[in-house]
């Protein structure tokens, strides 16, 4: 820990340029009410799997987004730049930029800390090259 | 260009001025004596807007751009070559009030304007930025033209994110947050209190409760301790909730001395902008017109 290089801070350009992945191993399936419904795989320790000889442990974890939250969701193609994303939600729910700017920022860094997304953020010499 | 651009309002403490509407406010600071405003595009810092009130004699702007230029060629020098100054400029629509307005071209460019409002006794610096090569000569000029630091009928401006009002002179801003979807005001005046509320995604909000079930639970922390009446109503064309109510007798520790408090509320539904907006004050008045009065300043659609 005391060694540990922090990442380095990227700038305001580069993350609303990095693009959010996700992440393969999750399932997803869809709720009756057509939200989408993660399916995230438990890790088995050494205790779990001693625990589960005797009771029941379930293998997954399911967690259902909201509606905004599908739909952002959805537009995490591997391909959609976290600035298109806002630009889209805006245009959708008729929100302010900035708006929609803090909603979909703290809802990315919420999925990326659980590791249900991960964020590819580009070099600056490879912004020119990435299509918004 | 400055003519097509389409224009938002930002005011705060007292100041308001005009921005483009890709325009909003990065990062805010301080209160009504001394603070701090950046306006930022989707990319990087536009504007910056410092207040500070004079604590002696109030110095004119002249005397103030004099300073500023000194300081900051001593600054830049270091660093890089001489920059060009371009002084002495004025705002027509500015007239009544003492200020300059001055050009600073380095590696960027920097249009300024420097004024002294007497009556306030603060000095407000507004900056705007351009890159090299990039400047905008006509939309800062219709920034500087914008710029009102007095109240108009007793009333001051407040604007950010899209949201504009009118609320009393008088009130000093407590709190302000933008979290996801709610845009958030709390005046003081004296012991009232004032909250000015726009909740977006109102449509999602309104599938799970009814804009009275809305309003009881959005403020269910500050009508805790009245006793209160909801009813139906309609403000700007949309359908409203209006709340009165009168402070419990056991919510007041040594009642007998003291006034009873009202509180007062007002929610509207606008669809066309998908919005939910709320006025709530606490005051000694029962039904403070107040609010019909502050609510009636907000443009919903």
């Amino acid at each position: 820990m005391l060694f540990r290089r922090r990442p380095k801070a990227i700038s305001r350009e580069q993350s609303l340029a990095s693009v959010p992945l996700r992440n393969e191993a999750i399932g997803v399936e869809h709720s009756d009410d057509g939200f989408v419904r993660l399916v995230i795989p438990l890790r088995a320790s050494w205790w779990a799997r001693l625990i589960s000889k005797a009771f029941y442990v379930p293998k997954t974890r399911k967690i259902t987004l909201d509606e905004i939250g599908s739909y952002v969701w959805g537009l995490c193609d591997g391909k959609r730049s976290v600035r298109s994303i806002i630009k889209a939600l805006c245009k959708r729910y008729n929100l302010h930029r900035k708006e929609a700017e803090v909603s979909v920022v703290a809802y990315l860094r919420q999925l990326a800390k659980k590791g249900i997304i991960g964020i590819a953020v580009l070099k600056p010499q490879e912004k020119t090259a990435n299509p918004r | 260009m400055a003519g097509s651009q389409s224009w938002s309002r930002i005011g705060w403490h007292g100041i308001a001025l005009d921005v483009p509407e890709d325009w909003c406010p990065g990062r805010i600071e301080g209160d009504y004596a001394n603070g701090y405003l950046r306006v930022e595009d989707e990319l990087s810092v536009r504007l910056e807007l410092r207040w500070e009130t004079a604590r002696r004699r109030l110095p004119s702007a002249t005397q103030l751009v004099d300073n500023y230029v000194k300081q900051t060629r001593k600054k830049t020098r270091r660093k890089a070559g001489e920059p060009e100054v371009d002084r002495g400029r004025s705002v027509p629509q500015l007239a009544a009030v003492d200020h300059e307005a001055f050009t600073w071209r380095g590696g960027f460019s920097a249009h300024s304007l420097l004024l002294v409002d007497a009556p306030s006794r603060r000095v407000v610096h507004l900056r705007v930025f351009f890159e090299e090569g990039k400047e905008r000569r006509k939309l800062a000029r219709h920034i500087f033209a914008s710029v009102r630091t007095s109240s108009e009928d007793g009333l001051d401006q407040w604007g950010a994110f899209g949201l504009l009002f009118n609320v009393g002179s008088s009130w000093r801003l407590e709190q302000s947050a933008l979290r996801t979807g709610c845009l958030q005001f709390v005046f003081h005046s004296g012991g009232d209190e004032l909250e000015i509320v726009r909740l977006s995604l109102a449509e999602i909000t309104l599938r799970k409760a009814p804009l009275d079930k809305w309003l009881e639970s959005f403020f269910a922390k500050a009508l805790r301790s009245f006793r209160y009446t909801l009813s139906e109503d309609e403000h700007h064309g949309h359908p409203a909730v209006r709340c009165e109510g009168i402070q419990r007798l056991r919510a007041r520790p040594l009642g007998f001395f003291r006034r009873r408090r009202h509180v007062s509320a007002l929610a509207w539904h606008c669809e066309l902008s998908d919005k939910i907006f709320a006025v709530r004050m606490i005051s000694n008045r029962p039904g403070d017109p107040h609010v019909d009065a502050y609510a009636t300043s907000i443009a919903c659609h």
